[in-house]
């Protein structure tokens, strides 16, 4: 289980990367230069120095240095998820019955995240706790990654967060097909028609769900780039006002505290919408009562 | 220092450096507690487990103690039963003997009485058969008492020399 956790991560991480890379590459390139432009002229930006943009500062002509300039974004997700991989493969190579120190401590979150999916969709479901566990950490680690000096968050970047709620919609309409079946997938997206009047609303029913279902990754990326790239700005705002000072002065050190608390909470909803959007895929006899709770909200 | 990406760099630093510190202060301990009291909740219930399959080892090896305890016991008992048995049956056959023996002898004693018996009555009838005997043959009158005491004399003259 634990093992298959590991993989799931490892391939979701750099799943999600990929995905990246392909978004990235539609739109990056014009917006990359202006932004450069941009910060030629501020000054102090409102974007935290980093090692690719300190880099991209002292040598802005290496081809190497201008091609991870070019996708920032995308190495900074790669080393989150390669730092990820990497610390599992640390927790699990000595792992032991007794776990003590990494071991202990991702036990500890994985054994969390297993009883915030239960919670949700309950134990029959507790296959899909390595895709939003798996989700959770990397999320919040690449949120997090902000708050520590010369790294970045992807997360304050649509190009990251989009391909991020694509492959949960993918994830979920997977699901979807493979629980209930093509054809209970089409009758639940024509809104369950049992009756004469259902029938006669199948194309609205149908136009609202697929509807519905295309803006689910919109708003989980919208959401998680929005908060993460206000709380960059605005520590970036903070340090460039505290480095103006004759003295500099970290004046922005509580908003670090804010972004720890913001990394946590976006990360909790990304993956608790991710899990409720399961849920309202999944077969409605199981867990009558959580789906019914889900659609009340 | 007047470079503006360096101050932002140490402001940063500096920034990061106190959010750290306080982390490290007031949230530390209490992570590490969280993660040391899983760790030792864990390694008790491995504890629980081996404490009571040693246990449970124990209460076997004690039953089977006691089983076998149980059975020498009924073995033994066994045993004494059969010894207690075959006393019994050697004093039953002793005394049997003992009465056969008993009733051999009172046997004896009364063929041996019954044989002096028959003697006394053939010494009588022999001392009857001489006398009329010795009458016809002596035609002599004797007194009968005279008559017997020498017939008697005669016959313990001849068992005499018989049993010479």
């Amino acid at each position: 289980m634990k093992f298959r956790a590991f993989l799931v991560q490892i391939f979701y991480s750099f799943f999600g990367a990929g995905l990246a890379f392909a978004s990235e590459a539609a739109g990056h390139g014009a917006a990359a230069h202006g932004e450069a432009a941009a910060h030629a002229e501020e000054g102090a930006s409102m974007h935290l120095p980093n090692v690719i943009n300190i880099l991209y500062h002292y040598f802005p002509h290496q081809p190497v240095v201008e091609f991870l300039h070019e996708w920032e974004n995308v190495f900074f997700a790669l080393a989150v998820a390669a730092f990820l991989a990497w610390t599992f493969t640390l927790a699990a190579r000595r792992a032991s019955l007794v776990p003590s120190g990494l071991q202990n401590l991702y036990e500890m979150a994985a054994e969390s995240l297993d009883n915030f999916v239960i919670g949700i969709l309950g134990p029959r479901w507790r296959k899909f706790t390595p895709f939003v566990g798996s989700l959770f950490l990397y999320i919040f680690i690449m949120n997090f990654a902000g708050v520590v000096p010369f790294l970045k968050s992807p997360t304050s970047s649509f190009g990251i967060t989009f391909p991020l709620g694509l492959s949960v919609f993918l994830y979920v309409q997977f699901t979807g097909i493979r629980e209930l079946g093509f054809f209970k997938y089409l009758d639940h997206l024509a809104g369950e028609p049992r009756n004469a009047v259902g029938f006669i609303l199948i194309p609205l029913m149908l136009f609202l769900h697929v509807v519905g279902e295309f803006v689910k990754p919109l708003s989980l990326s919208l959401r998680l780039f929005g908060n993460i790239w206000g709380e960059d700005v605005l520590i970036a705002v903070f340090v460039g006002m505290g480095s103006q000072m004759p003295l500099p002065i970290p004046i922005h050190f509580p908003f670090l505290f804010l972004a720890l608390l913001t990394s946590f909470v976006q990360a909790t909803v990304f993956c608790l919408l991710t899990t409720i959007y399961i849920a309202l895929m999944l077969p409605h006899e199981h867990g009558e009562e959580g789906h019914e709770a889900v659609h009340s909200h | 220092m007047n470079n503006p990406l360096v101050r932002e760099i140490i402001v940063q630093l500096a920034g990061f450096g106190i959010f750290f510190w306080v982390l490290k202060a007031f949230a530390w301990k209490p992570i590490l507690k969280l993660l040391e009291d899983r760790r030792a909740r864990i390694e008790k219930g491995f504890q629980d487990i081996e404490s009571g399959k040693k246990e449970a080892e124990g209460l076997k090896a004690d039953y089977h103690a006691k089983i076998a305890k149980i059975e020498e016991e009924a073995r033994f008992k066994i045993q004494e039963a059969v010894q207690e048995g075959k006393k019994i049956a050697q004093e039953i056959r002793e005394k049997a003997r003992e009465e056969a023996n008993d009733i051999l002898v009172k046997a004896k004693q009364n063929i041996e009485l019954e044989a002096a018996k028959a003697q006394v009555d053939l010494k009588r009838k022999i001392v009857d058969l001489a006398l009329s005997a010795a009458g016809h043959v002596l035609k002599r009158d004797l007194n009968e008492k005279r008559q017997r005491e020498i017939v008697e004399e005669y016959i313990s003259e001849l068992s005499e020399g018989a049993s010479k």
